[in-house]
């Protein structure tokens, strides 16, 4: 249906600290656009169709800005071991099984499935070198209803030969032909994906800046996340005063070209002035950063200097899709870093993270992640009723509680821009 | 309707089929087209549509059987269609965009039917492709099969029409299990139900009786289950 009226308990933020909860209210869609939400249903959108969801809670679409598909099939293991280490001895290992593409097919049939399940709407995927398994990925998301930016990643050093690109000319072929064989879809879109500076040539970079500027493309790599890596990047790119200048001397860090950094953790003071300057989003995974011992970004900074700020599963770095996990955990993480590192940033609170998880990551995607009027209508409906407890709780608190205790199975409804993509009976 | 609840608590008390059609089609019916439905009861033989009245009207029927009737030139009341599948009525002239309505629908026994306006119905249904989709799939396979049973039914000599209408009623009576089911309509309503004159009904109704595929008592054609199977294995057989 294209109009619609969704009732229930609507949560949805307008900034990181405005959370906004009308009870028992009502979410116009219009044509997969928001109209607005209402206490009392206006006269003119009366007679629409009513999803009647009372007393659910109702909260915009996750927003999961940095997951590695591939990395799915081996989720929850090998965590004893920090970046560099678990890339060599884990990641590129199961990365290199994507050049069989009935594999992929399997692989990528189990993520998708357990992603359609998700509270996420919207998502930055990392593919593989694979151009085909790839495409195979972009058609499964396409066929789900979950919008995404998918990436083909590109590599050529510091990585075993079988996920390297054969040369630079190769690669540029190979990714351009990828670019254009991905205009087929419509809700997924290719993103440019140099996977990290350790692992691409100055060669390769120049290659997909061509290209990111030729498709106007954006992209998405990862940025400070482990100091042993930043010392490698210096090594590697002796002109450069701080990582992510690597990238921006590629004009891919921002500004004209639209950029996801997963992580950040380590960002020195001109870092964050050039991700702040260039507006580009900071992809915040803080399960990920734990489980390879990275430490601890510190976003309470970020979200000061009006950085645009998103959440991350980082599969398989993070065991989990959840990206209800990532708001506990970011504000865990938070806490930790302000009892041990710095007690002049103060802990992230529940406003903040399901902001994070909503509007600040959406905004990648545009008008997304919020029920205000002219946003994209991405809608999760949850159902809480099977986590019991004895005392009469607020909306509010309901939708605490969920942050820290929603299941799959708790979902009933999902819709994203507009469309449903599942309905349990309820 | 006060409210969804109400309403479909009163569609729960139709018989499963039925039920289940109501529910998907009111699963997001809106609340303000709710508060306009109202429920009435409707005794055998009362008009709830009059043809060439305005369209102003939608008729949901929630138990009970309805009959279409039309009138011949001569003034006499002709019987058509068979609505044992038709859920809704009045909303076929609401998609042609017909003003009046087209026929006449009586109550064949006492039902129960919700009512709301022509205008709100269509509002609704305009946006809600789910009921829209629901009601197009009915209307759809009703007028396919009526019109196929209307071709045969156009060709049946005044025997298979009386045989078929006798096995239709046995098969719609409400309690199946009680044995003997006795037909309550005259000759003359009989005549008129399955479109022959009455001589022929008179004719046949004896042939039939001769051939002990019914009895006659009171004046009452009577059924029994096993004379029902002989006669749904002459249909069969024709």
């Amino acid at each position: 249906m294209k109009n619609y009226v969704i009732k229930g308990n609507i949560c949805y933020s307008k900034t990181s600290n405005e959370l906004c909860i009308v009870e028992n209210g009502y979410a116009v869609c219009e044509n997969g656009i928001c109209a607005g939400v209402y206490k009392k249903l206006p006269e003119c959108y009366e007679t629409f169709p009513n999803y009647d969801y009372t007393d659910r809670i109702i909260i915009p679409g996750l927003v999961d800005l940095h997951v590695h598909a591939p990395q799915y099939s081996f989720r929850g293991l090998g965590m004893d071991l920090e970046l560099i280490e678990w890339l060599n001895t884990h990641t590129f290992v199961e990365e290199a099984k994507y050049s069989n593409i009935e594999y992929a097919d399997r692989s990528y049939d189990i993520f998708t499935e357990d992603l359609f399940n998700s509270a996420t709407t919207r998502a930055c995927i990392f593919g593989t070198v694979h151009v085909q398994a790839t495409h195979l990925l972009m058609k499964k998301i396409e066929n789900s209803g979950i919008k995404a930016y998918i990436g083909k990643v590109n590599m050529d050093r510091n990585s075993p030969k079988s996920l390297c690109e054969k040369n630079v000319e190769q690669a540029f072929y190979d990714t351009e032909k990828w670019i254009m064989e991905s205009q087929e879809f419509k809700s997924v879109k290719p993103i440019l994906t140099p996977r990290f500076i350790p692992t691409c040539s100055d060669e390769l970079m120049e290659k997909l800046s061509i290209l990111q500027k030729r498709y106007d493309l954006p992209m998405q790599s990862h940025l400070s996340e482990n100091l042993g890596e930043i010392q490698w990047v210096k090594e590697l790119c002796p002109n450069t005063s701080f990582y992510g200048e690597a990238y921006n001397k590629y004009h891919m860090f921002g500004n004209e070209c639209p950029t996801i950094m997963a992580h950040c953790i380590h960002s020195g003071e001109d870092e964050i002035n050039l991700i702040k300057k260039q507006n580009v989003f900071v992809a915040h995974c803080p399960e990920s950063n734990t489980n390879l011992s990275s430490g601890i970004a510190p976003i309470r900074t970020y979200l000061d200097h009006g950085i645009k700020v998103g959440l991350g599963s980082d599969i398989a770095a993070g065991s989990s899709l959840s990206i209800f996990k990532a708001m506990t955990m970011a504000i865990q993480c938070s806490k930790l870093r302000w009892r041990l590192v710095d007690k002049s940033l103060t802990a992230l609170n529940i406003s903040e993270v399901f902001y994070l998880a909503t509007k600040g990551g959406g905004e990648f995607f545009g008008k997304v992640g919020s029920f205000e009027k002219g946003y994209e209508f991405d809608a999760v409906v949850i159902d809480d009723i099977s986590i019991k407890c004895p005392q009469t709780l607020s909306v509010r608190e309901r939708l605490e509680r969920l942050i820290y205790l929603a299941e799959d199975k708790n979902i009933i409804a999902k819709f994203v821009n507009g469309r449903n993509l599942f309905e349990k009976v309820k | 309707m006060e409210s969804k609840k109400q309403l479909l608590e009163a569609v729960s008390k139709s018989e499963s089929d039925r039920r289940e059609y109501l529910n998907a089609l009111f699963k997001y019916v809106p609340d303000a087209i709710v508060k306009t439905i109202s429920c009435k009861k409707i005794k055998k033989g009362e008009y709830i549509i009059h043809e060439g009245t305005p369209c102003d009207m939608v008729y949901i029927i929630l138990s009970g059987t309805i009959v279409g009737m039309d009138y011949q030139k001569q003034g006499r009341a002709y019987y058509f269609m068979d609505f044992a599948q038709m859920h809704i009525v009045g909303d076929f002239e609401v998609f042609g965009d017909i003003p009046e309505y087209c026929i006449s629908i009586c109550a064949a026994e006492e039902c129960e039917i919700l009512m709301l306006s022509a205008k709100y119905y269509s509002q609704w249904v305009q946006h809600d492709e789910n009921a829209l989709l629901l009601r197009i799939k009915n209307i759809m396979a009703m007028l396919t099969f009526e019109k196929k049973n209307e071709r045969e039914y156009m060709f049946m000599n005044c025997k298979e029409r009386l045989i078929k209408y006798l096995i239709k009623s046995y098969e719609n009576k409400k309690h199946k299990n009680t044995g003997i089911y006795k037909i309550e309509k005259t000759q003359l309503e009989l005549s008129d139900r399955i479109g022959f004159n009455i001589r022929s009904v008179q004719r046949n109704i004896a042939a039939l009786e001769k051939e002990k595929l019914i009895c006659i008592e009171n004046g009452k054609i009577t059924i029994s289950k096993e004379q029902f199977l002989r006669l749904k294995q002459y249909e069969e057989n024709k």
